[in-house]
């Protein structure tokens, strides 16, 4: 339908793009959940591995969702840019190498994680599942293999976390600051990737939640693993506000009109303040008003609220982001923004782009699930041998094991 | 902690306490050093009290000269402290232990500094009570509380009454050790100082729940101080200074200076007081780590903020950019971003060489110096742009009173960290111990691996 309207005009493509946004965010920043941890070998991540990088499947969505936007995002020969005078291609060609750059990234991440998995599967399976064989090579688990595989996880995941800010900061400025005329705020894409940090963990906790309820693997995801990433998921809901607050603070206090259109009128307290509040609560007041409290934070059900309302604070924060921007006419002789525009009610093409995209990133990630296995079994192995409960005086205490 | 060497309780005593009982030769000679370095600057403070802020190379319209490059610089370093302790208390990193009570402490001694050189910076020290006691209450000249140039004394005093009340609970175990272990007056003034603390399980209940509600609470501290002196610069209209990133870019940055500080902090105490069994290589290598996400963290905000100022086309911004990034300024630029990236950041991607102590040290200076540039580059350049009051570009060279005041606030902090030394145990003792009470072997295969509680 949008389509048949042709892409000439950018407005009626605002909420498209806002679902780009937040599958964009969410596919691709949840992968890095499973890294950190693995970094700091905490040896509590091995159930939540699988639940987060299988989410990287939805970059397949992503790339052909992101394929209308190349055409409707201006030339950069008539707008500030970020690409100022580059070469040939700019910004088009870049932005598509970049996402694609990026969603490769995440298969291979996810790939090089699964390869025992299905090496054990392909064993398991007398060698007749075709795609365990296919993808497990001829990995068989000699030492030189596990250490190939570890130095590829370590590289690919560095890679990744690097790839997902850069990534996150271009198509943000690209798609969504420059082209309103006039709005300068370089906290923007730090903002943005905030935002994709906070994904990822809320995007994790309700895959694990989800895979621990539907697979009955209630012995295996534990309330460990929800509390220790909600730890994590309550730092990102400060480190939202105090991003936020420190761009609305100096907008406010420096008293520039044209900031204040675009962060004042447009992103918090004018046209769309009730949008603004209810992101505000679903990704700052609500979570720390749940998470603040141990009892809550180490539970199944406190993180799994807060990964709730954390998504849809993120998605109706990419609605404030794109849609109002899409509705702004491009002048190229007029660099600035005169008033504030208002998030317009999505239409019927709306609702069914936001149902459609949502219910097709579901699908890719349950078929990667059903797949490659709710849990990655060599990683849930190794944190076993690895984490032992030992007496201590009369308590029971865990102990990490950490080899050099 | 792997390396960590078997000890017993009582060696851990003696040589965590041989700062405090013991006083060796260097100790004296690098004493009146830093004392001659202090003396110096002391003379250089009276110089300019006397004869005014002429004689620095302040003028119009480069008002900010050295002074606040280290009033910023000193509170940039005061966020070792709380990045160090608290944050790695809160996540349970077991590799905190010997560094925590350093850090805690740089973090005191470096607010003062910062404090001091704001008083300095006024040229009239004592006018600086005028904010506080306004001295014509008839004409309703107030302070303007709306000013971050307010707001910075509140965060700095909040952050070092918290720092200082972090630094005291956790040293109250050892001061109790300190009492049992000397005599004399020293004994009646650690008696007093440690609250009548014997060690039993209700005590230490308490003093664990005190040490996880500070880290907690003066987390968001920590984050407001560099936060607010970001403000002065950021809530300005200044071209190259109204920066809406400038927040959590200083806070990155001031963590960035602050644990590569403590790395040079951590290698003089551990030559210093020979404490080579517990500050060992493992602990250069975690904060090299550590140091690796800092550093691309803080180029990432540098890499924005240029990049908002070329992409703005106001033609002011263009301008302090354009400014930042020409000879002579280019230079230092260019040292500056080889000092806090490229060099210090494929350097400690190396195991090899983030153990290799001398190696680190280095690195860390480099940074420091790094920083100094980095804070040098955003107020000198922003402020010598030309004024559409003003008939030419301003200028600003620093003068030897500037010079020596910088080197006392080095030295300055390095006195007090020494003295301090002398007082109080620099590694946290019952720390050390619980690190080792709580230290495991586990038998994996032929291996036998160290492991470690999670608290």
């Amino acid at each position: 339908m949008r389509l048949g309207a042709g892409l000439e005009d950018r407005g009626p493509w605002g909420y498209y793009a806002a679902v780009f946004g937040f599958l964009f965010t969410v596919g691709q920043a949840a992968p890095m959940v499973s890294f950190v941890p693995r970094l700091a070998r905490a040896r509590w991540h091995g159930p939540l591995t699988r639940a987060s990088q299988v989410v990287a499947v939805a970059g397949l969505l992503n790339v052909l969702l992101f394929l209308p936007l190349l055409w409707l995002v201006p030339s950069s020969a008539t707008r500030t840019t970020v690409w100022f005078d580059w070469p040939w291609g700019a910004p088009h060609f870049y932005d598509t190498i970049f996402v694609l750059m990026l969603v490769i990234n995440g298969f291979a991440f996810l790939w090089v994680q699964a390869v025992p998995d299905l090496a054990s599967l392909r064993v398991q399976s007398g060698g007749t599942h075709r795609l365990a064989r296919l993808l497990s090579g001829s990995f068989v688990g000699t030492p030189k293999q596990w250490k190939v595989q570890r130095i590829g996880l370590a590289v690919l995941g560095g890679c990744y976390v690097m790839n997902f800010i850069f990534v996150q900061s271009i198509i943000s400025l690209d798609y969504v600051m420059t082209l309103v005329p006039g709005w300068k705020s370089s906290m923007f894409p730090a903002f943005y990737s905030i935002n994709g940090l906070l994904a990822a963990t809320a995007t994790t906790i309700l895959v694990m939640a989800v895979i621990r309820r539907f697979y009955g693997l209630q012995r295996y995801i534990t309330v460990d693993q929800f509390w220790n990433v909600a730890k994590i998921m309550l730092a990102l809901n400060l480190a939202w506000a105090y991003h936020w607050w420190a761009d609305f603070l100096t907008t406010w206090y420096g008293r520039v009109p044209r900031e204040t259109v675009v962060t004042l009128g447009i992103r918090s307290f004018g046209e769309n303040t009730w949008l603004f509040v209810i992101a505000f609560i679903c990704c700052f007041l609500l979570p720390l008003l749940i998470l603040m409290w141990n009892p809550w934070r180490k539970s199944v059900a406190g993180p799994t609220v807060v990964a709730v309302l954390s998504l849809i604070g993120i998605f109706i924060q990419r609605i404030i982001d794109y849609v109002p921007t899409f509705l702004v006419t491009q002048d190229p002789l007029d660099h600035e923004l005169h008033e504030a525009i208002a998030v317009p009610w999505p239409d019927l093409p709306d609702v069914l782009i936001v149902v459609g995209g949502l219910a097709g990133a579901i699908f890719l990630v349950t078929w990667a699930v059903k797949t490659l296995g709710p849990l990655s079994n060599w990683e849930m192995q190794e944190c076993m041998i690895l984490r032992r409960n030992e007496k201590f005086l009369n308590a029971e205490v865990p102990y990490v094991i950490k080899p050099r | 902690m792997h390396e960590r060497p078997r000890l017993t309780p009582i060696q851990i005593n003696r040589d965590l306490l041989r700062s405090v009982v013991e006083t060796p030769l260097i100790f004296y000679v690098l004493l009146l050093l830093l004392m001659g370095l202090v003396g110096l600057g002391v003379i250089a403070a009276t110089l300019m009290v006397t004869y005014g802020l002429g004689v620095t190379g302040l003028n119009h319209p480069v008002f900010w000269g050295f002074f606040i490059i280290n009033f910023v610089f000193w509170v940039g370093i005061s966020h070792a402290g709380t990045m160090i302790s608290a944050i790695l208390r809160l996540s349970a990193a077991e590799w905190r232990r010997p560094v925590v009570r350093a850090a805690e402490v740089m973090t005191v001694f470096s607010l003062l500094t910062a404090a001091l050189f704001v008083v300095l910076h006024t040229g009239r020290p004592w006018r600086t009570l005028y904010w506080a006691f306004p001295y014509d209450f008839v004409r309703g000249i107030w302070p303007d509380v709306r000013s971050p140039l307010v707001w910075d004394p509140s965060a700095i005093f909040t952050y070092l009454t918290g720092s200082i009340l972090f630094v005291y609970a956790a040293l109250i175990p050892d001061l109790a050790l300190a009492r049992d272990q000397t005599t004399g007056w020293r004994r009646a003034v650690y008696g007093v100082l440690c609250l009548g603390w014997r060690g039993n399980a209700r005590q230490w209940k308490l003093l664990n729940a005190t040490g996880l509600l500070l880290s907690a609470l003066i987390l968001p501290v920590f984050v407001s101080v560099h936060s607010i002196v970001s403000w002065d610069f950021g809530m300005s209209l200044v071209p190259g200074w109204h920066v809406h990133i400038f927040a959590p870019y200083f806070v990155v940055g001031a963590v960035l200076s602050g644990v590569a500080a403590v790395i040079a902090l951590m290698a003089v105490m551990r030559s210093l007081f020979r404490l080579h069994d517990y500050i060992r290589p493992e602990h250069f290598d975690m904060i090299g780590r550590l140091l690796i996400v800092v550093a691309l963290a803080w180029a990432y905000f540098y890499f924005i903020d240029v990049v908002f100022a070329l992409l703005s086309k106001e033609e002011a911004e263009y301008e302090v950019m354009k400014l930042r990034l020409s000879p002579p300024y280019l230079y230092l630029f260019l040292l500056m971003i080889t000092c806090n990236v490229f060099l210090p950041v494929p350097i400690w991607m190396f195991r090899r060489f983030r153990r290799n102590i001398g190696l680190m040290v280095w690195t860390a200076i480099v940074v420091n110096i790094g920083m100094w540039l980095e804070r040098f580059l955003i107020i000198i350049p922003t402020l010598q742009r030309r004024h559409p009051d003003a008939f030419a570009w301003g200028d600003y060279s620093a003068s030897i009173v500037e010079i020596t005041l910088v080197i006392f606030s080095f030295a300055n902090v390095a006195l007090l960290l020494l003295v301090f030394s002398k007082i109080f145990p620099v590694i946290p003792i019952w720390e050390e111990k619980e690190g080792h009470i709580w230290k495991r072997e586990f038998r994996i295969g032929k291996l036998r691996l160290p492991a470690i509680v999670r608290e």
